[in-house]
């Protein structure tokens, strides 16, 4: 069994809602390593929890209304329970090895129609999860993830920044919630 | 989560029971797999280029008639 923390950053207000709901409200669509509740985990980064608030912040910002769509942000940080042979980890060889064998056998079956897809990591899990290939619950990856100051200074690197992780059924695998810490954006956004 | 004998066995065994078109239909509508349409010209250069159209069911269409016929470098 492998246990770790994760560290989700949002608004204060969807904050309430999550501890009340264990995420269940809060399962969304991504394509970066598939649909369910993301979470910043130790790896790349040994500070998960402050890029948590980084992304809560920088998630506030509307830049079509030029401004915050909330004032208050909110660290929750919880408690991750996983068998390992429902963790995908993508940030290791073994984990890497799954995804590609996966992406060798469905692109051998559509050649033969003569066609091409653009395979997306998050499309290949949720169609593995789904399909009831693999018994993924869990998934981690590295990533180049842009905060405010990446976005107001146009940085945009290949090389990972962060290690995150999506839980596919919260209610599943995670088994404690607290607020790790709250704030509001003014004040941190400078 | 580990390449065992038992995870290769699971994914063979989705692949080796379904056909192609089903697989492909159901990438599609079910899971948002978009069809990859385009030409991977990268590093690569051509000393003619001759009439060419490529177009697919989702209407992209790349026309080449209208480009140098004799020395078109087309790499990045």
């Amino acid at each position: 069994m492998h246990q770790f923390d994760g560290f989700h950053g949002t608004s204060f207000t969807s904050a309430e809602e999550i501890l009340d709901s264990n995420y269940e409200l809060s399962i969304g669509d991504d394509e970066w390593i598939g649909n369910g509740v993301y979470f910043f985990i130790s790896g790349i980064s040994s500070k998960p929890g402050e890029q948590a608030k980084l992304w809560a912040i920088a998630q506030a910002w509307d830049n079509i209304e030029r401004r915050n769509r909330y004032k208050r942000f909110c660290v929750i940080k919880s408690k991750i329970e996983v068998d390992d042979n429902c963790l995908l980890d993508l940030t290791s060889e073994d984990g890497v090895s799954v995804l590609n064998y996966l992406i060798e056998r469905f692109e051998d079956k559509i050649s033969r129609l003569n066609k091409r897809f653009k395979y997306i990591d998050g499309l290949v899990i949720n169609f593995a999860v789904k399909e009831g290939i693999l018994p993924i619950e869990v998934v981690k990856g590295n990533f180049y993830i842009k905060f405010a100051k990446e976005r107001i200074k146009g940085f945009n690197l290949r090389t990972p920044n962060c290690t995150i992780c999506t839980v596919l059924d919260p209610t599943k695998n995670i088994i404690e919630n607290h607020i790790q810490s709250t704030g509001d954006i003014g004040n941190e956004a400078n | 989560m580990k390449l065992t004998e038992d995870i290769k066995k699971r994914i063979d065994n989705y692949f080796d029971n379904i056909s192609a078109q089903e697989l492909y239909e159901t990438a599609i509508s079910k899971y948002g797999f978009k069809e990859n349409i385009d030409i991977d010209l990268d590093n690569q250069s051509f000393s003619k280029v001759g009439q060419n159209v490529y177009s697919s069911n989702l209407d992209n269409r790349i026309d080449l008639d209208k480009m140098d016929h004799n020395t078109t470098p087309l790499a990045a």
